[in-house]
């Protein structure tokens, strides 16, 4: 097989606690990803559809999604899906699928 | 705050487990169905001329209607595997043809060869303005419709022929660059537009909250289905005035497009600009640059806007040297006269409005332009013998995605 980076699909937004424990918002990577320390800025290129290197996968719509694109994205939820959409109806990107409520 | 800010990059090695990856994999082909559209009412405070969309047939009055910045448009992707997929687009609006109608904006294959690299073939989006990809998508957009001083300047939506599509990361910035090339045959009320051997680049960079963006489109086009315009030049040949005839050529005339904008969106500040230049070999298209400037502030889900439009001529308004009495006066009057083919519509624009988000995936829009038409009737069609405005055009809009 070829030796290049596969975008072997990345991030899931994931909660361990409950909100009242102040939780940490993380950015899940696939096991097999190589990257080994992200920063937001580089989370948020991949999770607003600026970068294709990862295939982000959202946490599904609620407060803590909220949370992640203002902390993170630096955007509200509108502003978000705005942006999506832009890049959604040019074909060229698709929109980050969901996790699974299993991954919660 | 490094801690917080920083996102825990959960590399556990290769002994983990396969679960996530398995359980998020595809396996066979997978269809994607989204759509956008809007819902809006239009209307002006004069019934001597009517507002217009560029290239729709018919506009608005005083009488509030639907039919200037309502569309629909439908989107489905079929994602074959990691490198094939097929997109297509259709959208209902009302344009040159008097009525709703669909139109198949687009229908391509994509091809990705590596993480930075596609090939497109098919029919696109033509990238001639910052917007254009996405101008029919109110969603998208904080504007409630492209400022017409810019985006009347090149009526092409869409191409049939292939591109190449890069993208890349360079630290923070993300460069995108799209390279096309086609055909496509654009219906206008008076004409059909025949644009040969298009070449279209698009560059994009993105940093943040700044997007950096410039175009460059050419083309050889022919203005054809015109019995007027043709039954013109005949006759200025006619009658010895073959050189004014030959400054008007109406086949595969080379026209270019040239243009740069940028967009911010910092903090509460949302800020986007274009500027552009449109050449040509021909006085029946005439030079002109167009530029708007917008900005607005975000109060929460409130985003209130502001913009100046403007176009100017750079090709000469009339030619010399034609009579302008006698028998031949009407052939100077159609040429250098108030609506003559020698003169672009020239207007300038400010504009008001609010985009609210008021709730998920739906935005209220209000918007009033307050238009001065220069030299003329400026973008205003059917005009009433001395319309010379301003005009108010008020819209209420309500753009949804899905």
């Amino acid at each position: 097989m070829d030796k290049r980076i596969k975008p072997l699909l990345a991030a899931a937004m994931m909660c361990a606690a409950l909100p009242a424990l102040a939780a940490e918002i993380v950015v899940i990577v696939n096991a097999k990803n190589p990257a080994s320390r992200m920063f937001s800025e580089q989370a948020a290129q991949f999770f607003l559809g600026k970068s294709t290197l990862f295939t982000p996968i959202e946490h599904t719509e609620g407060p803590l999604r909220n949370e992640f694109s203002q902390k993170v994205l630096g955007k509200d939820s509108a502003q978000v899906k705005a942006q999506w959409s832009k890049l959604v109806f040019t074909g060229k990107a698709r929109r980050p699928r969901n996790t699974a409520p299993a991954l919660k | 705050m490094t801690m917080k800010r920083m996102c825990s990059a959960l590399a556990a090695l290769s002994a983990a487990s396969f679960a996530i990856q398995a359980g998020a994999q595809e396996s066979g082909p997978t269809v994607t169905i989204s759509g956008f559209g809007t819902a809006a009412l239009t209307s002006t405070d004069t019934n001597d001329a009517e507002f217009i969309r560029p290239n729709q047939a018919s506009g608005v009055k005083k009488d509030w209607r639907t039919g200037v910045d309502s569309n629909f448009g439908i989107q489905a992707t079929v994602k074959v595997n990691d490198m094939i997929s097929f997109t297509g687009q259709g959208l209902v609006r009302k344009d040159a043809i008097d009525h709703y109608r669909a139109q198949a904006a687009w229908a391509f294959a994509k091809f990705k060869i590596n993480d930075d690299f596609s090939v497109r073939v098919g029919r696109m989006g033509a990238p001639i303005y910052m917007i254009s990809d996405f101008r029919n998508v109110g969603y998208a957009n904080t504007m409630l419709r492209p400022p017409a001083e810019v985006y009347r300047q090149v009526t092409l939506d869409s191409f049939d022929g292939a591109d190449l599509l890069y993208q890349h990361s360079f630290g923070d910035t993300s460069l995108s660059v799209q390279l096309g090339t086609g055909r496509a045959d654009v219906d206008l009320p008076s004409q059909t537009i025949e644009f040969r051997k298009a070449i279209m680049l698009h560059v994009v960079a993105e940093n943040g909250p700044f997007t950096l963006r410039f175009g460059r489109a050419q083309a050889d086009f022919s203005l054809v289905d015109n019995p007027t315009l043709a039954g013109l030049l005949t006759t200025l040949r006619a009658v010895g005035l073959g050189t004014v005839a030959d400054m008007m050529p109406a086949r595969d005339v080379k026209g270019t497009f040239t243009s740069i904008g940028g967009t911010m969106d910092w903090k509460n500040v949302v800020l986007q600009a274009e500027y552009a230049m449109r050449r040509t070999d021909t006085l029946l298209v005439q030079d002109t640059n167009s530029w708007y400037a917008m900005a607005g502030y975000r109060f929460g889900k409130f985003l209130p806007y502001y913009y100046h439009g403007n176009i100017t001529q750079k090709s000469p308004r009339s030619v010399a040297g034609m009579p302008t009495t006698g028998p031949l006066a009407p052939i100077t009057f159609a040429i250098n006269g108030p609506a003559g083919l020698a003169k672009a519509a020239l207007q300038s624009s400010d504009a008001i409005g609010m985009r609210w988000d008021f709730y998920k995936s739906l935005a209220l829009k209000v918007q009033v332009d307050h238009i001065k038409p220069k030299d003329g009737a400026g973008a205003f069609i059917n005009p009433a013998p001395g319309f010379k405005g301003p005009v108010n055009v008020y819209a209420v809009a309500l753009d949804f995605v899905f």
